[in-house]
């Protein structure tokens, strides 16, 4: 199965402040808050790479394992989806 | 609203505003007059549910028990909204929380439920719900230099993110509120304060139940959480009602009140804002 590349909602309105985000999605009528982890990886969801890749782009950049990112990433990958913050993922050739 | 029903209520009106239907009740003759000459394009025929209710004592001369204070009193449903004696001050904050029935249908800035505190210069953003129960502890709001706001609403600038009055909608005359001196005439200075025209927030405070310390800094990021919970008319404006915020609360220093008696509020407030006055 192809793995997913995570796209974040484009009818968001995304208000980030010092490292957090507070995110209103309209169409819920829905406030959510995020801490500053949560922001970035919700930041680079943009529907390009896969959550592996995001992982060892984040694990290279702060200098840790990349195993215990992509836990992490995917871990707030299931909160967002369950808050329905992301669009439906897109098929990569790899993963 | 049984909690209420006691005070001899002579006067009961029906009005709809911004599609609410309610009734205003007050013990006062007077006071029912003016009321129904004020908001008479708003009266409707029949009953309601009682909303607000108006404690006024109009009484000649002292007091049965010797105090001479004549205060007057606005609840919203059981809660006191001010208490006074100032009767102006009465008749402007009702016409104020009337104004906020309709703020939820409006488009044409973000309205907030929240209020203004002000001292030494310095202004801060409370909540609507932190504004009622300062309200509580106004006297010694005064006495510790802080100006509690007489309004639980405000709008936000769009682009300066800066805080103003909620522009009336309501038609009624311009002097209502000053009509109000003749059946109560007062010579205090204001315990509350309207705010008149746009100004930059310097610190915003959000209230939770639990916290460690009385009064702590919090990210900007919490403090917009908080707050946005406070927007009236996210329907009407959308996501532009959260960048508004967001532009308020990227000016200003943010903390966290913990819940606690008012008057312990109310120092920890004017603490921190005199604080942050001189830093």
């Amino acid at each position: 199965m192809a793995a997913i590349k995570p796209k974040a909602r484009g009818d968001l309105t995304v208000v980030e402040l010092d490292g957090e985000a507070v995110i209103y999605d309209d169409a819920n009528s829905r406030i959510h808050y995020l801490n500053p982890t949560a922001t970035l990886v919700f930041s680079i969801f943009d529907g390009t790479a896969t959550v592996r890749d995001l992982a060892q782009d984040i694990a290279q950049v702060y200098q840790v394992p990349p195993d215990e990112v992509e836990k992490q990433v995917r871990a707030l990958l299931r909160d967002f989806r369950k808050a329905n913050l992301l669009e439906g993922g897109v098929p990569a050739k790899h993963g | 609203m049984q909690k209420l029903d006691h005070l001899g209520w002579v006067v009961h009106q029906s009005y709809e505003i911004g599609g609410t239907r309610f009734q205003i009740r007050t013990t006062s003759k007077a006071f029912g007059r003016w009321l129904g000459s004020t908001l008479s394009r708003y009266r409707v025929k029949g009953s309601a549910e009682p909303f607000y209710s108006i404690v006024v004592d109009d009484s000649a001369g002292g007091r049965k028990n010797g105090s001479t204070k004549r205060f007057h009193i606005l609840y919203r449903g059981t809660s006191q909204v001010v208490r006074t004696l100032d009767l102006a001050l009465v008749g402007r904050t009702l016409l104020s929380e009337l104004e906020t029935l309709q703020c939820g249908q409006r488009d044409d800035a973000t309205y907030l439920e929240a209020g203004v505190v002000s001292m030494d210069g310095k202004t801060a953003l409370v909540s609507g719900p932190l504004v009622a129960y300062l309200g509580g502890a106004a006297r010694h709001a005064v006495r510790a230099g802080l100006l509690l706001p007489a309004t639980r609403s405000l709008a936000i600038e769009p682009e300066s993110g800066r805080v103003g009055p909620v522009r009336p909608q309501l038609t009624y005359p311009q002097d209502a509120a000053l009509q109000l001196t003749q059946i109560a005439p007062t010579g205090e200075s204001p315990e509350r304060a309207f705010l008149e025209d746009p100004v930059k927030v310097d610190a915003v405070f959000t209230y939770v139940a639990l916290a460690d310390e009385p009064v702590q800094s919090v990210p900007r990021g919490q403090a917009l959480h908080y707050f946005a919970a406070n927007i009236m008319n996210f329907g009407m404006m959308h996501g532009e009602a959260l960048e508004s915020l967001g532009r308020l609360v990227q000016a200003a220093q943010c903390y966290q009140l913990a819940d606690a008696p008012a008057l312990k509020v109310v120092r920890s407030l004017a603490a921190t804002l005199q604080s942050s006055s001189s830093s």
